[in-house]
């Protein structure tokens, strides 16, 4: 990540992709801090509550108990304050009609969740990577 | 002979028996002047030879006295000058006596008359040569005295049979004149006698014709003039028998054919009007027929069924009774009829939906259409209604089931849905927690615990192809592209790129190949499992694929062809089915997805997939596609 103080919000209800996020991360060095939130209307609270800082960078599951990702996405993205932080979606869900959503909703990214856990890391490599190099709005 | 006057036409008899009688008045009339010329030239003879023959007698007789009266005259005065002119006298009348009598024998003559005839032309020629001449010569010598002899010696006897001859001639003639003029008056009486019966007969004859035109025109007339009637007044069944073949017959035969052609034309009618009757009655649709003020005139039995009216009490009530009264925001349609009393009634033949009302005062939606009937004086409407109420009943009753089966087809989405991802997940936290223990524990596991770890996770990928497998499946046809024009060339080199395949597998695409407008991730996905299947099962050292497509009919034929290990028949079905494969999955990694997923994209695009394939030489894959996209 270019900038290395802020955190990363992850929007995950699963224990062991939140965990299997983790220890991507760990294991390609990210050292940003991670917050971890068990749903859409979590993730809101947690931005919307100016003590807390803003995350560098939001990694969204879609699909989750009481508020979605796609939901999330409806909410954060009509925010002036919101919009501008980079969400990038992943997920398990290949249909197209998620992936439609999710870019018009502007996503910055959208990555399948692979089975194979040496595969996350690659993926994980990739996002880390791109936003390392990535310009962020603050 | 009867049946040939039967033939006769009546103006042929006419004709004949004008001139039957023209021809017997002519015969009369020639007949009547023949008796009057006849009658005439009688009287002509009368005249010719009695009258002017008695003249000429008479004639000759007086000239015979009046030259006896000269000589004597002569002799009583014996002057030269008397006695010349005397003399001269006698000469002239002895000329004119000759004269007259030539005439007078050239007269006709009876043998009587003729007899003394003779007689007194010798008598006076003895009488002149002996007594007139001899005296007058006598006279001219101057001899009065032989003169006077010859007068009372000669002349005075011999004259006196002449004077008897001639009576007897006059008396003879008279008789002969008065026979003849009674013979000439009882020819007139003849004549007249036939003219009277003739006249008669004429009479007769013509009252025999009048009697016979009364029975051969005016009877038979005053019969077809009582058929016509009989006719008329609707009796169509009376016999009709042409009696001749004269005009009467033939107006008979014309009343007959016309009677006939109208009993044919009544039944025709009346088989229609039956036909038609059978046809409304049995019809489905309500028809009502009402006239331009709305007036139902007739209503037929689905009608009666339709509203629960009876006919007998719903005819000339108005039409506006089948419908509700009208309520706000109701159609215009149901103004028309409401408007009805007021205005004329227009047609309108596109049916349309309106609400209708039962006897009992329910309502219910109708398809209805007014057709104008044309022909008649007055301007009528056919009314044609539907009950559409079940049909809406079923119409609800499909939206109903559609939404059903919407909604399930929904379930079914959202089941795929949740496969892929609420049956991934666990796996994917199953994966990544193996992996972990292989790699945070691998001082603790001896082999064959990281043996075991390995399989699980093999297993874990297989699992996750299988679900990627029935993703991929349900979504084909499920998710829909839009079509665009593919150059399948080129969209075979793009496959061929993804696939990677090894150096020792040589691929062949013949060119030229077609494009196609379809969804192209479809026909992407076909080339690729196919590629991928000849690649993944080959087993000789130099792999050969070749594809090809050539068009057959309305549809490409395409062919994807290998050298590899080739299939039994018996498994032309079976690869084709979902998750069926032939070698082991530990050997050959495969879903047994591939296929199925082929097929079911071919066939959702109207075209067949089939394999042809010899065991241990290679296969050959082919697969339709229409060359016309369905729409």
């Amino acid at each position: 990540m270019k900038v290395t103080n802020k955190p990363i919000l992850l929007v995950e209800d699963d224990q062991v992709d939140t965990m299997t996020v983790i220890r991507a991360l760990k294991e390609i060095h990210v050292t940003n801090p991670l917050v971890n939130v068990e749903n859409g209307e979590e993730a809101l609270r947690y931005l919307k509550d100016a003590e807390r800082e803003k995350p560098c960078i939001i990694l969204l599951d879609l699909n989750m108990p009481v508020m979605n990702g796609i939901e999330f996405l409806q909410v954060i993205k009509h925010d002036e304050q919101l919009k501008r932080i980079p969400v990038v979606v992943l997920t398990t869900s290949e249909e197209q009609q998620d992936k439609v959503n999710s870019f018009n909703m502007g996503v910055a990214g959208y990555m399948a969740k692979p089975v194979d856990y040496r595969q996350f890391v690659e993926v994980m490599r990739s996002i880390d990577a791109y936003w390392t190099i990535s310009e962020m709005p603050y | 002979m009867k049946s040939m006057l039967n033939r006769l036409t009546i103006k042929s008899r006419l004709i004949f028996v004008l001139c039957v009688l023209v021809t017997y008045l002519l015969g009369i009339q020639m007949l009547g002047l023949f008796g009057m010329s006849r009658g005439i030239r009688g009287l002509e003879t009368v005249y010719h030879d009695r009258v002017i023959p008695l003249h000429q007698v008479g004639h000759i007789e007086s000239l015979l006295l009046q030259n006896r009266l000269a000589i004597t005259s002569a002799l009583i005065m014996p002057t030269p000058e008397i006695i010349e002119e005397k003399t001269q006298l006698v000469e002239r009348n002895l000329r004119q006596i000759s004269r007259t009598w030539e005439q007078y024998m050239l007269t006709r003559l009876t043998a009587e008359e003729h007899r003394l005839a003779l007689k007194l032309a010798a008598q006076r020629r003895k009488l002149v040569t002996e007594g007139v001449l001899p005296a007058v010569e006598a006279l001219r010598a101057n001899r009065i005295g032989e003169a006077n002899r010859i007068l009372v010696e000669k002349i005075r006897p011999l004259y006196v049979p002449i004077g008897v001859t001639i009576e007897a001639l006059v008396l003879l003639q008279l008789n002969e004149a008065g026979r003849e003029y009674n013979r000439e008056q009882d020819r007139f009486e003849t004549i007249r006698t036939v003219l009277v019966a003739s006249i008669f007969i004429a009479l007769v004859l013509a009252l025999l014709i009048g009697f016979g035109i009364t029975h051969a025109i005016f009877r038979p007339l005053e019969d077809v003039v009582k058929i016509a009637r009989g006719v008329a007044a609707g009796n169509l069944t009376q016999e009709i028998r042409p009696r001749s073949q004269d005009e009467i017959g033939q107006l008979m035969q014309a009343l007959k054919e016309m009677r006939d052609s109208l009993v044919d034309t009544i039944g025709q009618v009346r088989d229609s009007e039956a036909h038609t009757r059978a046809l409304l009655d049995n019809l489905i649709d309500g028809v009502a027929s009402v006239n331009e003020q709305g007036a139902i005139k007739t209503f037929n039995p689905a009608a009666e069924h339709i509203f629960g009216y009876n006919a007998r009490e719903i005819i000339g009530q108005n039409i506006s009774l089948l419908f509700p009264e009208r309520e706000p925001g109701q159609g215009q349609h149901d103004d028309y009829f409401r408007n009805l009393p007021t205005e004329n009634l227009e047609a309108f033949d596109a049916p349309f939906e309106v609400t209708g009302r039962r006897k009992n005062g329910a309502t219910f939606p109708m398809d209805l259409a007014v057709v104008e009937m044309h022909g008649g004086k007055d301007r009528m409407f056919v009314v044609i209604m539907r009950d559409i109420s079940e049909r809406k009943l079923a119409e609800e009753q499909k939206a109903r089931l559609m939404t059903e089966l919407e909604s399930a087809n929904e379930e079914l989405k959202s089941f795929a849905y949740v496969v892929s991802h609420d049956l991934k997940a666990p796996l994917r936290a199953i994966g990544a927690l193996a992996d972990w223990l292989s790699t945070d524990y691998t001082h603790v596991l001896d082999d064959q615990g990281k043996e075991h770890l390995r399989l699980l996770v093999s297993r874990v990928h297989r699992m996750g192809n299988l679900i990627d497998g029935i993703l991929q499946y349900s979504r084909v046809g499920r998710v829909k592209e839009a079509p665009v024009a593919v150059d399948v060339g080129q969209m075979i080199h793009d496959v061929i790129e993804l696939i990677a395949p090894p150096a020792n597998v040589i691929i062949d695409v013949e060119e030229p190949m077609p494009t196609i407008v379809t969804e192209p991730t479809r026909i992407q996905q076909i080339f690729q499992n196919l590629l991928s299947n000849s690649i993944k099962y080959m087993d000789k050292p130099r792999g050969e694929i070749r594809i090809a497509c050539r068009a057959e009919g309305e549809q490409w034929k395409f062919s994807v062809t290998d050298n590899g290990p080739g299939i039994e028949m018996r498994h032309f079905d079976r690869i084709f089915q979902l998750f069926q494969t032939l070698a082991p999955r530990d050997r050959i990694e495969s879903t047994g997805v591939g296929l199925a997923l082929v097929k079911k994209i071919v066939e959702m695009y109207g075209g067949r997939v089939w394999v042809e394939s010899k065991a241990g030489i290679g296969s050959t894959f082919f697969f339709t596609l229409p060359t016309r996209q369905q729409p």
